[in-house]
């Protein structure tokens, strides 16, 4: 087996409570996603010596309060809030620890409420920064930076919202196939193109949808996911990064275009042995940046590479195939799980309706944490299945 | 709802006041740094202080915004949002009376607590 994370993988991938609105606090979402995650593997909670928990509104609670009001004993417990990167940054942890018998079984959750109004709570105060020098200017929360990085990427490359819009199409087919998505009504680049102008060049199609929901995974060694008779994936590969280029005025690539040459090294895999690719989706030119960013085109080449590749679950370029965010919604880090569980879907023939018939070995990649003018977190991780 | 500004940010608007433009400035390393803190996040050293500068920028990109979280910006939309960089190297966001071509040379300036930008 190729990789650095020995015989450590990855199983019971869950989705969880997906609504608009939630009348219930983060805890509750990370006790039910659990709950699931036990129901699945046969598990009790006294099997679970390990929580990796990611959650923008779990205050006033603090993480550590999750190991008595989730019934659990914890012999490892982390909290990793990083947005978009909190499933790729949850694994890698969370491999590493199970590797080094800190722990045998962790469940990794990312979870968080959206009580009605609290979404801008959330954006303004994110971090100082923003605080200061973002929010004043017209109090559009990440839509403001983003849509900057857009133009700023559109006036580099050349793209259109029309390639864009593509993108965006492809995911809301995905999502149409998908059980938990909120938004399973499909649409047409016409619709992409006529919707409304939020953040221009944003329009109401490009963005994601805020809402309540959670994510998870487990993590364990192999021999304990065979005797559950779990369907496993191993971890091949993962790289983190923070704060990549910040010498670029102008963002246009992310930490992925530092990291994807050693990522594809360690796994043993190159871009085209991928069988299914999950991006992260808060912002179209983004997932334009990681596709370039990890070696599937040249930089600067997204827009001829979607328009020459079918991105649907059934297409040449499985990508985002539960619809990423775009379709499920955006539930605060659970949004940066999406891809993962996905993809551990995938690449364990477990994704029903939008199965990719053959997936073996998968990549999600990951983005978070606005701070001022772009996320600072970038990582990917690429999953075989067994 | 207006979220209070950080006291380096409080600090750097009365010192743009003062001067017309200013950036917060490392005694130490020489380097400047946008939005304020309160030690350079270059060489880590705490003595910052603001700079008088030309506020000359040019833009990087502007954005229209149709839709705000705040109530307060409603009768204000929709409004243009500049991203600029100083000729110093500071990337900066500003209000902008209409959309701004890239590289259109503009002047910073601090009207009423927000930074605009005027040809």
């Amino acid at each position: 087996m190729a990789g650095d994370f020995g015989d450590v993988v990855l199983a019971a991938p869950t989705s969880f409570g997906y609504s608009r609105y939630s009348t219930e606090p983060a805890d509750w979402y990370f006790a039910q996603c659990l709950r699931t995650m036990l129901a699945t593997s046969g598990l009790e909670t006294r099997h679970v010596d390990g929580l990796s928990a990611s959650s923008f509104t779990l205050a006033p609670n603090p993480v550590a309060s999750l190991s008595r009001s989730l019934g659990l004993t914890l012999t490892w417990l982390e909290s990793v809030p990083f947005g978009g990167a909190s499933a790729v940054m949850a694994l890698r942890r969370a491999a590493r620890a199970v590797q080094a018998g800190d722990a045998s079984v962790i469940a990794c959750i990312g979870a968080d409420a959206n009580p009605r109004h609290a979404f801008k709570d959330l954006v303004s105060t994110f971090a100082v920064a923003s605080s200061d020098a973002v929010y004043p200017y017209g109090a559009a929360g990440p839509n403001l930076p983003f849509a900057h990085v857009t133009r700023q990427y559109m006036d580099a490359t050349g793209a259109t919202r029309e390639d864009f819009g593509r993108l965006c199409v492809s995911q809301r087919f995905n999502a149409h196939y998908c059980e938990h998505a909120l938004l399973r009504t499909p649409t047409t680049l016409e619709d992409y193109l006529s919707a409304p102008p939020i953040a221009e060049p944003f329009h109401k199609l490009d963005l994601v949808m805020p809402c309540a929901g959670a994510e998870g995974f487990l993590v364990l060694r192999e021999a304990h996911a065979r005797t559950l008779g779990l369907p496993y994936a191993h971890v091949l590969s993962v790289v983190e990064r923070h704060n990549a280029y910040p010498e670029d005025i102008r963002m246009l690539r992310g930490g992925w275009a530092h990291d994807a040459a050693r990522l594809y090294q360690t796994a043993g895999q190159t871009p085209e042995s991928i069988d299914v690719v999950a991006t992260y989706d808060d912002c179209p030119a983004i997932v334009f940046m990681q596709i370039e960013g990890l070696g599937f085109c040249a930089p600067g080449q997204a827009r001829q590479f979607v328009s020459n590749h079918d991105l649907r679950f059934n297409g040449d370029f499985p990508h985002n195939t539960s619809g990423g965010q775009l379709g499920c919604g955006q539930a605060g880090c659970a949004g940066g799980f999406i891809g993962v569980v996905e993809v551990l879907r995938q690449v364990t023939h477990q994704a029903g309706a939008r199965q990719v018939v053959g997936a073996s070995v998968g990549l999600a990649s990951g983005y978070g944490m606005i701070m001022y003018d772009r996320c600072l977190g970038s990582g990917a991780a690429i999953l075989e299945g067994a | 709802m207006t979220v209070p500004a950080s006291p380096q940010m409080s600090r750097l608007l009365d010192a743009i006041g003062q001067s017309g433009f200013a950036v917060p400035h490392c005694s130490v390393c020489d380097r400047v740094h946008y939005p304020p803190q309160s030690w350079c996040p270059y060489c880590l050293s705490p003595g910052i202080e603001f700079r008088p500068d030309s506020g000359r920028a040019r833009v990087l990109s502007t954005v229209t915004l149709h839709r705000s979280l705040d109530v307060e910006w409603e009768s204000r939309l929709p409004c243009h949002v500049a991203c600029v960089v100083t000729d110093s190297g500071l990337k900066v966001f500003a209000l902008a009376e209409s959309e701004m071509p890239a590289d259109t040379p503009v002047i910073l300036e601090l009207r009423a607590g927000l930074l605009h930008i005027r040809n």
